[in-house]
């Protein structure tokens, strides 16, 4: 089996346990219950037109943030890869310096 | 056309749990945010059009939404013992020992790269579908991939050499 | 499965220089089964090393940064003949080669320009293996004691022990 397939069968999915589905469901039915006004995701929708008038540039930022933090990652992968190779190259030189002598 | 949700929670329930519990190492805080999903699907239930357009908007909720549990984490650290992870129980499989191992160092990545492996390995994405959930570039998500086996290969070498 | 990796780093400030087209090394991996692909310069590098120290950290002079790798399924799927206009490139830079080996299959070929005041101009890297190539190239003034001082961390190279120089005692400070 390669390292893939390893890693594979070892992240299976954990079931849920067994009272999950029932409580969800449990859940909803208390859910339809509240006025439209009270529902979690009529007040997330009311905070969230009241923050995006109040920071604007908000969005801005995050996505600038984001391609900083993506652009690093590469740069990261790019140096951490350079030095994998450094590395090689080095037991390759001290590989065939041994089988010299 | 309708969907049925009692059916939609039965056939992603693990798929929605499993990818928390590993990504956030808290089973609790896993099953509350598992359940918040469903519920947020529950509210948009009108918008889904099929069995597998819910699978997909689950996955990406439940992702977007541990990263985002992650991030409130670090600015308010929580201590639980369900967090701390148990002793290995000893075992005469080694496959079993194995694969508790390689989850134990999967859970130990980077953030980004821990939802990256996930995805690919527990949910058997490919790195474009990845990219796209995730909205980030599809190099990252090799890099991060490329990266993440690099390290997962040489902690399982380095665990082997001291056994 | 191998990989090849060509790493390239080149920084002639002040010179103008043709710059290398790292597209044209994209047919190398036409029937690669892996890919990475990483090009950051300009604004994005700006982006990235300013997580590094930014304009006062180690990286601040890198002007490029360029990853190429390739691995295929089985050997013989990549053409070498593709690698010429990079080495060509690098000839025109006057690079010294510091390390060229070749061992049954695999070569390994390192080109630094060295500056004066323990700086480097240019590192490359170019690796091949049967199923992997790989190009890494990183353009820009490094500063050896300064990149001592960052690797380790994150992954960064010791360019300086694989130079065949010796750490300074900076290095023992933490």
């Amino acid at each position: 089996m390669n390292f893939d397939d390893e890693l594979r069968a070892a992240l299976q999915r954990e079931p849920a346990p067994a009272d999950f589905a029932a409580r969800v469901l449990g859940k909803t039915t208390k859910t339809r219950a509240l006025p439209l006004w009270r529902r979690p995701a009529a007040l997330a929708i009311a905070a969230a037109l009241a923050l995006t008038a109040l920071v604007p540039s908000a969005v801005y930022q995050y996505r600038q943030h984001r391609r900083a933090i993506e652009a690093r990652d590469q740069l990261i992968l790019a140096l951490s890869i350079a030095r994998v190779q450094l590395q090689q190259v080095r037991e390759r030189i001290q590989h065939n310096t041994r089988h010299k002598i | 056309m309708a969907v049925d949700f009692a059916g939609i929670v039965a056939d992603n329930q693990s798929m929605v749990f499993s990818i928390a519990v590993r990504f956030l190492r808290d089973r609790e805080g896993a099953e509350e945010l598992a359940q918040d999903v469903f519920l947020q699907l529950y509210q948009k239930l009108r918008e889904i059009e099929s069995p597998a357009h819910a699978t997909g908007w689950l996955r990406r909720a439940i992702c977007h939404r541990c990263i985002d549990e992650a991030r409130k984490r670090k600015l308010r650290p929580r201590i639980g013992l369900d967090a701390v992870p148990e002793p290995l129980a000893e075992s005469r499989n080694p496959d079993l020992l194995l694969n508790e191992r390689l989850r134990r160092m999967v859970e130990e990545l980077p953030e980004s790269a821990r939802m990256v492996v996930l995805l690919r390995y527990q949910e058997d994405l490919d790195p474009g579908d990845i990219a796209e959930m995730l909205n980030m570039p599809v190099s990252t998500v090799k890099s991060q991939l490329h990266r993440s086996l690099a390290v997962l290969r040489g902690r399982l070498e380095k665990q082997e050499i001291c056994r | 499965m191998k990989t090849a990796l060509i790493l390239f780093a080149a920084a002639i400030p002040g010179f103008a220089q043709q710059r290398f087209d790292f597209t044209s090394l994209d047919k190398l991996g036409a029937n690669a089964s892996e890919t990475t692909n990483i090009t950051l310069e300009g604004d994005t590098l700006k982006l990235a090393t300013s997580f590094l120290g930014g304009d006062k950290g180690p990286l601040r002079n890198l002007t490029g940064v360029y990853v190429r790798s390739f691995e295929f399924a089985k050997p013989g799927q990549y053409n070498e003949a593709d690698l010429a206009s990079l080495r060509a490139y690098v000839k025109t830079l006057k690079w010294t080669k510091v390390v060229d080996v070749k061992d049954t299959g695999e070569t390994s070929e390192i080109y630094l320009q060295t500056l004066p005041n323990d700086k480097l101009g240019g590192l490359a890297i170019i690796s091949t293996e049967p199923s992997e190539v790989t190009v890494v190239f990183i353009s820009g003034v490094l500063n050896l004691s300064d990149v001592g001082k960052l690797s380790g961390n994150l992954g960064i190279p010791d360019i300086r022990l694989e130079h065949g120089g010796k750490k300074s005692d900076d290095s023992k400070k933490d």
